[in-house]
C-alpha cells in the first residue's frame, strides 16, 4: 500500500443527467509519470476535481502515501501535496515573477516584507530552471510555457509530490515543450509523481509509465506504456478502430475563387499573395508568431491592414470590418474560441444564430422556430453533443465547442472559410469529426484556408500548402509533392525557419 | 439526454430568488393584516413603479457588462425639464413629457459615447455623467423646485397608472431581450464582446443604443415621479441607481455582463418595494430599516447563488 | 485608429475648452470679488459696508434652505451694497461644507455665516474658523459645540410644540396620529420632535401609533403615508417635521381620498397655496426673512469687532387658513 503515491479505488461521481465517472481505479507510484488519456467528456476533468477535492465522490476512496482522504478543499489539498497546473492558467500579471512564487508564503523581517531575500531567492530558482528572467519582471509578460513553468515551481516549492498536469504542451512550442520534459524527468527523480493529461499521443508514449484509458466516463483499463501504440490507445479510447487520421478525399477543384494580392500591413506582415479555388483546401504553415493569425485577422476585418487587394469572385472587397467580412461570406474560425470564437454564458442556439440572425427575421422579431430548426439541423450533422441547444456553451467539452463555432459559420453559407487552428486542445475523436466536415464542405465547393501548427494535419489535409515565415510566404507546395513524399515534414520546417 | 422531473432542489436552482420573494410574502400576509389587502397590493407596485422602470434600464446596462450610475440625476433632470415647461404652461404637458425624455436620453447618449468609442470605463464615464447631470438640474432650475399645477400631468402618478406605465415598459423590454436582433446583440456584447464583433456585431452602436435606452427610462421615472409629488425638484433621485443596480443584481443580473432578465429584475424590484412596504408596516424603526434591508439583500442573493451552484 | 485618435484629441479639447469656459467665467467673478475688498480696504475701519461675509449654507435646494439662502442675498444686496459675499451651497453634504470652509478661509473672509449640514459635523467649521481668527455666526440650526460668536436662529423645539399643540386642538384631545421625522439625528429633526414630546405626545388621549423617518423628501414621504393609510384607517393626524414631506403626505392622502389633519413647519410656497386652498391644515412658519436679515446683521456687527448677543431668536408663527392671506405674497 504505501508504496503507491496515489491510489484511486472504484470512484464514482453524478452529475444531474449525466453520469461523469464510473468506477475508476489506479495506482501511482513515486517517481512515475501516469497519463490519462480520453476523448473530451471522458471524464478526466471531474476524475481530477475528485483528486484536488474540488468535487466529492459520490462512491469510492482515494489514497495519498496511503493515508485515506476525506472531505478536503483544494487548499487542504495543496498542502497535503497534490497541486494541478491547469490548462488555463490564472496567473497575476501585475505581480513580479518573486512576488508570485513566494505568494501565500511570503518571507517576513519583523512584520514586512522581505523583498530583497525573496528576489535573490528566486532568482536562484529561476536559474536551476532554466529561465533567463530577472525576479522583478511582470508575469504579464512571461510566455505561456514560462508562466506554466512558473506554476510548477510554485506546485514544487509548496512540497507537493503528486502534481497533475492538464493539457500542458497544447500551447507550447516544440522547444518549449522539451524544456517541460526535462523538468518533469527533474521532478521524477525527486520521488514527485505526475498525472498527465493530454491529446498528444507521442508525447504520452514518450513520457509515461502508464496510462489509464476512460471513454464516456468509463475506467477502460489501464496499461504500462511499453508495449502499447499510438493506434491501440486512440482505439481504447473512441471505441472502434479509425482506419485513418486524415479523413483526406479528393473533391473536384474549381476555379479560382479567392484572392490576396499585395497585403501588408506594417511591421507584421508585407506583400502576402496567395490564391483559393473552390473546394480546395489550403493548408498554411509555419510558426506561431510568424504572422499567419495575423494575416487571417486582416482578412476577415479584426485587423486592419495597409495596403493590397482582396478580391473575391473577381471583385475587390473592401474589408473595415468583421461585418463587411461576413456581408461578402467569409467567415473564419478563429484561433483563440473563447476569446473570439464564442460568448461562453450563452446557449449554443444563440451563439450559433448570432451572424446569421437577418435571416430569421420576420418583421420585428426573430423567428425562433425557425432559428431552432436550423440550429437542430446543425447540431445533428456536425453532431454537436449536448442536452439541449439551450446549454450554455461554456458547459462544452472543448471539440463540441469547436462544432459549435463552426456549425455558427456554416450557417452562414461561407464561400470562403478560415480555419486557424481548428483542431487545438481537442481529442482525437473530436478531430476526426472536424477533418470530414472539412472535406463535406470542400464538397460543396467552399474555398478553405486552413491555420495550423500541426504539421502532419497541414500535410494530411491540404490540398496545397502555403508556409509563411516572418509576415512573408516562403514556400508553397502541392499535394503531388505531399502524397509523392517530395515534401517531408522536415521541407516544411525548414521554410518555416527561413528568414527573409 | 432524459427530461428531469422538477424536484426540490432543481426548482430552487431554477427559480431561488423568486422563493425568497414568495417566502418574504408568506411572511408578511401572516403577520400583517394590512398586507393581505389589495390597496397595498397596489401601494407597492405603484411606489416600486419609480424605480423599476429605472432598473430595467439599469438591468440592460449591466447587460453589456457596463453600470450606469447616472439614473438618480437624470430623474431630477428630466423632473426640472418637465416642470419648467409645465410652470410655463400647464397644457403643454405631451412637450414637456418629450423634452425630459429627449434630454435626459441625450445624456445616455454622452454617457455610451465615452463608454463605447472613448473606451472610457463605464464606472468612471457615468460617475461623471452623474456629477454633471446633477450640476446640470441645479444650474437649470436655479436650485429651486418646481411647483406643478396641471391636472393633466398628475394624471401620470395617479392611481395605477404608474403601474400600467412600468408593466408596459418591462413587457417591452421582455420582447426586445427575448425576441429581437437588438435584445441578442446585448447578451452577445455582454457575453464576450470579442466575439460579438468577430460575429459582425456593431458592438459600439449596440453600447451607444442600451446608455441611450437607460437614460430615456430614467427619463420617464423622473416624469412619473414628478407627477407623482407634483413637483420637479433638483435634489431629488440620490441614491436611486443604488436600488436599481441591487434589483438588477437580485434578480441574477451578471455584473460581468451577458447574463439576466427583465423577470428577474422584476422579482427584484418586488423584493426591494415588498421590503420597504413591509418593514414600515410593522413599524420598524428607521435607523433598524437600513440594516435589516442591507442583510435581506445579501441572504436572498446568497441565497440564489448557492441553491444555482450547489450541483457544480 | 487614426479617426480614433483624431476623436478622442477633439473629445479632449473640448473638455478643456468648457473647463477654461467654466474657468474664465469663474475668474470674471473673482477678479470682481477681489477688486472690491481692495477697493474697501481703506473705508474699512469705519464703515458698515466692506467686509466679506462667507455663507456656507446647508443646501439651496430644498425649499427653505433656499429661501433663507436667498433672503441673505437680497438682504446684503440692498443693506449692505459695499460688502463682498460668498454664497456656497453644501448641497447636503457635510465633506462638501467642511471643505468649503476651508475655501472661505483661504479667501480671508471676515466671517462666516454657517448654516450647519449637521449638528455634530459641522461643529469642526467652528475649529477651522478658530484658528483661522475667523468669528462664526450660525443661522438657522445650531451645532454641538457653542464656541460661536453668535447663534441667529429659531428654536426647532418651539415650532415642535407649536405643531403639537395645534394638532391636539384639532383632535380635541383624542385619536390616533402619526409622525414623519426629518433625517435623522439633524438638529432640526432632534428639536421639533423634542417640542412634540413636549406636548402632543404628553397627552393621554392621543395615541402616536407611527413614527418614522422620510429623510425631509417629498417622494419617500408619500410612499410612507401610503403603506400607513392602508394600516391605519382610523388615523386622524399626520405630523410632518417640514413642508416637504406634508405635501407628500398630503399627495398620498388625497388620492385616496382620506380626509386628515397635516401639518408641516416652513411654509414653503406650495404649503401656503395649500392651505388657501383647504387641503392642507396648517404650517408653521420659521421667518426666513427674519432670520436672514438678523444674522447677516450680526454677521456685519461682529466683523466690525462689535459686542454681540450670544443668542437671537426669531419667532415661529402658525399659519392657518385665517391668516395665511398675509404670507402668502411675502
Amino acid at each position: 500500500m504505501e508504496e503507491y503515491r496515489l491510489e484511486v479505488r472504484n470512484l464514482h461521481k453524478k452529475f444531474p443527467g449525466v453520469y461523469a465517472v464510473k468506477g475508476v481505479s489506479f495506482q501511482i507510484k513515486p517517481g512515475e509519470v501516469h497519463a490519462l488519456v480520453g476523448e473530451n467528456g471522458a471524464g478526466k476533468s471531474t476524475l481530477m476535481k475528485m483528486i484536488t477535492g474540488e468535487y466529492t465522490p459520490d462512491e469510492g476512496e482515494i489514497y495519498h502515501n496511503g493515508k485515506l482522504l476525506k472531505n478536503r478543499s483544494i487548499t487542504d489539498s495543496q498542502k497535503e501535496g497534490i497541486a494541478m497546473i491547469h490548462q488555463e492558467l490564472a496567473p497575476l500579471p501585475e505581480m513580479s515573477i518573486a512576488e508570485n512564487i513566494f505568494l501565500g508564503q511570503e518571507m517576513m523581517s519583523g512584520g514586512f516584507l522581505n523583498d530583497k531575500v525573496m528576489n535573490l531567492e528566486a532568482e536562484k530558482i529561476l536559474k536551476e530552471y532554466g529561465m533567463s528572467y530577472g525576479p522583478k519582471t511582470k508575469v504579464g509578460k512571461l510566455s505561456v510555457a514560462q508562466i506554466q513553468m512558473l506554476e510548477i515551481i510554485k506546485a514544487v516549492r509548496k512540497n507537493a509530490d503528486i502534481i497533475i498536469m492538464d493539457e500542458p504542451t497544447s500551447s507550447l512550442s516544440d522547444e518549449e515543450s522539451q524544456i517541460l520534459f526535462k523538468i518533469i524527468e527533474e521532478l521524477l527523480e525527486k520521488q514527485v509523481a505526475i498525472i498527465y493529461i493530454s491529446h498528444r499521443l507521442d508525447e504520452i508514449l514518450s513520457l509515461a509509465n502508464q496510462i489509464t484509458v476512460l471513454r464516456d466516463g468509463e475506467y477502460i483499463k489501464t496499461v504500462p506504456a511499453t508495449g502499447v501504440t499510438k493506434d491501440q490507445l486512440v482505439e481504447m479510447m473512441v471505441g472502434r478502430t479509425l482506419d485513418n487520421i486524415y479523413p483526406k478525399e479528393s473533391v473536384e477543384i474549381g476555379d479560382v475563387l479567392f484572392q490576396i494580392k499585395n497585403l501588408s500591413s506594417q511591421g507584421v506582415f508585407k506583400d502576402v499573395n496567395f490564391e483559393v479555388r473552390a473546394g480546395e483546401i489550403l493548408g498554411i504553415s509555419g510558426l506561431m508568431g510568424a504572422g499567419r493569425s495575423e494575416i487571417m485577422n486582416s482578412i476577415f476585418g479584426i485587423d486592419k491592414y495597409d495596403s493590397g487587394e482582396i478580391i473575391l469572385e473577381g471583385k475587390k472587397l473592401q474589408i473595415k470590418s468583421t461585418k463587411d467580412a461576413i456581408d461578402n461570406k467569409i467567415a473564419m474560425v478563429s484561433e483563440d474560441r473563447k476569446l473570439f470564437g464564442l460568448i461562453l454564458c450563452r446557449s449554443i442556439k444563440e451563439n450559433i444564430s448570432l451572424p446569421n440572425l437577418h435571416k430569421y427575421h420576420k418583421s420585428l422579431f426573430v423567428n425562433e422556430s425557425k432559428e431552432k430548426e436550423s440550429v437542430k439541423q446543425y447540431k445533428e450533422s456536425l453532431g454537436i453533443k449536448c442536452a439541449s441547444v439551450n446549454v450554455n456553451v461554456g458547459t462544452l467539452s472543448g471539440g463540441n465547442q469547436q462544432k459549435v463555432v463552426l456549425a455558427k459559420w456554416l450557417l452562414s453559407n461561407p464561400k470562403v472559410l478560415i480555419l486557424d487552428e481548428p483542431t487545438r486542445g481537442i481529442d482525437v475523436g473530436a478531430k476526426f469529426e472536424i477533418y470530414k466536415i472539412m472535406v463535406e464542405l470542400a464538397r460543396q465547393g467552399i474555398a478553405i484556408i486552413m491555420v495550423s501548427s500541426d504539421l502532419p494535419e497541414v500535410m494530411g489535409m491540404s490540398d496545397r500548402i502555403l508556409v509563411v515565415s516572418s509576415g512573408k510566404v516562403t514556400g508553397c507546395f502541392s499535394r503531388d509533392d505531399i502524397v509523392s513524399g517530395r515534401i517531408t515534414q522536415k521541407n516544411l520546417l525548414s521554410s518555416a525557419l527561413q528568414e527573409v | 439526454m432524459k427530461i428531469k422531473k422538477l424536484n426540490g432542489m432543481e426548482f430552487a436552482k431554477k427559480y431561488g430568488i423568486l422563493i425568497v420573494l414568495i417566502i418574504m410574502w408568506i411572511i408578511m400576509l401572516s403577520v400583517s393584516p394590512t398586507f393581505r389587502t389589495t390597496d397595498n397590493a397596489v401601494n407597492i407596485l405603484r411606489q416600486v413603479s419609480v424605480n423599476g422602470i429605472i432598473a430595467i434600464g439599469m438591468t440592460f446596462v449591466i447587460m453589456t457588462g457596463g453600470i450606469d450610475l447616472t439614473v438618480g440625476s437624470l430623474i431630477a433632470v428630466s423632473g426640472v425639464v418637465a416642470g419648467s415647461i409645465l410652470v410655463a404652461n400647464p397644457d403643454n404637458v405631451i412637450l414637456a413629457i418629450i423634452a425630459a425624455i429627449i434630454v435626459c436620453g441625450f445624456f445616455g447618449a454622452i454617457n455610451g459615447f465615452f463608454v463605447a468609442y472613448m473606451r472610457v470605463p463605464a464606472f468612471v464615464a457615468t460617475l461623471a455623467g452623474m456629477t454633471i447631470a446633477r450640476g446640470f438640474a441645479y444650474v437649470y432650475s436655479d436650485g429651486k423646485p418646481y411647483t406643478l399645477a396641471s391636472e393633466n400631468f398628475s394624471l401620470i402618478g395617479k392611481g395605477s397608472v404608474p403601474i400600467i406605465i412600468f408593466l408596459i415598459i418591462a413587457l417591452i423590454s421582455h420582447i426586445i431581450l427575448s425576441k429581437m436582433k437588438f435584445g441578442r446583440y446585448i447578451y452577445a456584447t455582454g457575453g464576450n464582446l470579442k466575439a460579438a464583433s468577430a460575429s459582425g456585431v456593431k458592438v459600439k452602436a449596440i453600447l451607444l443604443k442600451v446608455y441611450i435606452l437607460g437614460g430615456v427610462l430614467a427619463g420617464i421615472a423622473g416624469i412619473v415621479l414628478a407627477s407623482r409629488t407634483n413637483s420637479g425638484q433638483p435634489a431629488v433621485g440620490t441614491g436611486y441607481e443604488t436600488d436599481a443596480i441591487a434589483a438588477a443584481v437580485i434578480g441574477g443580473t451578471s455584473m460581468t455582463g451577458g447574463v439576466g432578465t427583465i423577470g428577474g429584475t422584476l422579482i427584484g424590484i418586488l423584493i426591494i418595494g415588498t421590503l420597504n412596504n413591509g418593514l414600515n408596516l410593522l413599524d420598524v424603526s428607521s435607523y433598524y430599516q437600513q440594516i435589516i434591508k442591507g442583510l435581506i439583500i445579501l441572504g436572498a442573493v446568497c441565497f440564489d447563488i448557492h441553491s444555482k451552484g450547489s450541483s457544480r | 485608429m487614426r479617426v480614433k485618435k483624431l476623436l478622442s484629441t477633439i473629445v479632449a479639447c473640448t473638455l478643456m475648452l468648457s473647463l477654461v469656459a467654466c474657468s474664465s467665467g469663474k475668474n470674471e467673478n473673482a477678479s470682481q470679488n477681489e477688486g472690491n475688498p481692495t477697493q474697501e480696504a481703506s473705508t474699512d475701519n469705519g464703515s458698515e459696508g466692506g467686509v466679506k461675509i462667507g455663507v456656507l449654507m446647508k443646501t439651496m435646494s430644498d425649499t427653505y434652505s433656499n429661501k433663507l439662502g436667498t433672503a441673505i442675498q437680497s438682504y446684503v444686496e440692498t443693506q449692505y451694497p459695499d460688502a463682498t459675499l460668498y454664497l456656497l451651497d453644501g448641497q447636503a453634504d457635510i465633506a462638501k461644507q467642511i471643505s468649503q470652509a476651508e475655501d472661505l478661509i483661504a479667501k480671508k473672509v471676515n466671517v462666516i455665516i454657517l448654516n450647519p449640514q449637521d449638528a455634530d459635523g459641522s461643529a469642526q467649521v467652528l475649529d477651522l474658523a478658530a484658528s483661522a481668527n475667523i468669528p462664526v455666526v450660525e443661522v438657522n440650526t445650531e451645532t454641538t459645540r457653542t464656541d460661536y460668536a453668535s447663534f441667529v436662529g429659531s428654536e426647532d423645539v418651539e415650532a415642535g410644540e407649536i405643531m403639537g399643540k395645534y394638532v391636539t386642538e384639532q383632535l380635541g384631545g383624542s385619536g390616533k396620529i402619526a409622525i414623519l421625522e426629518g433625517e435623522m439625528g439633524q438638529s432640526a429633526q432632534i428639536k421639533r420632535y423634542e417640542g412634540l414630546e413636549n406636548t402632543i405626545l404628553k397627552e393621554a388621549g392621543i395615541e402616536c401609533v407611527a413614527t418614522l423617518s422620510a429623510s425631509w423628501s417629498r417622494s419617500t414621504a408619500m410612499s410612507t403615508t401610503e403603506d400607513w393609510l392602508g394600516k391605519y384607517k382610523d388615523l386622524k393626524a399626520i405630523i410632518c417635521e417640514n413642508d416637504d414631506m406634508a405635501m407628500g403626505a398630503l399627495q398620498a392622502c388625497e388620492s385616496q381620498n382620506r380626509e386628515m389633519i397635516i401639518i408641516g413647519t416652513d411654509a414653503i410656497p406650495d404649503a401656503l397655496q395649500a392651505i388657501k386652498d383647504g387641503r392642507l391644515s396648517a404650517t408653521v412658519l420659521q421667518d426666513a426673512a427674519g432670520q436672514a436679515s438678523t444674522s447677516v446683521d450680526v454677521a456685519v456687527k461682529v466683523a466690525n469687532g462689535e459686542e454681540v448677543d450670544s443668542r437671537y431668536k426669531v419667532d415661529f408663527q402658525l399659519i392657518t387658513s385665517e391668516n395665511v392671506d398675509q404670507y402668502i405674497n411675502q
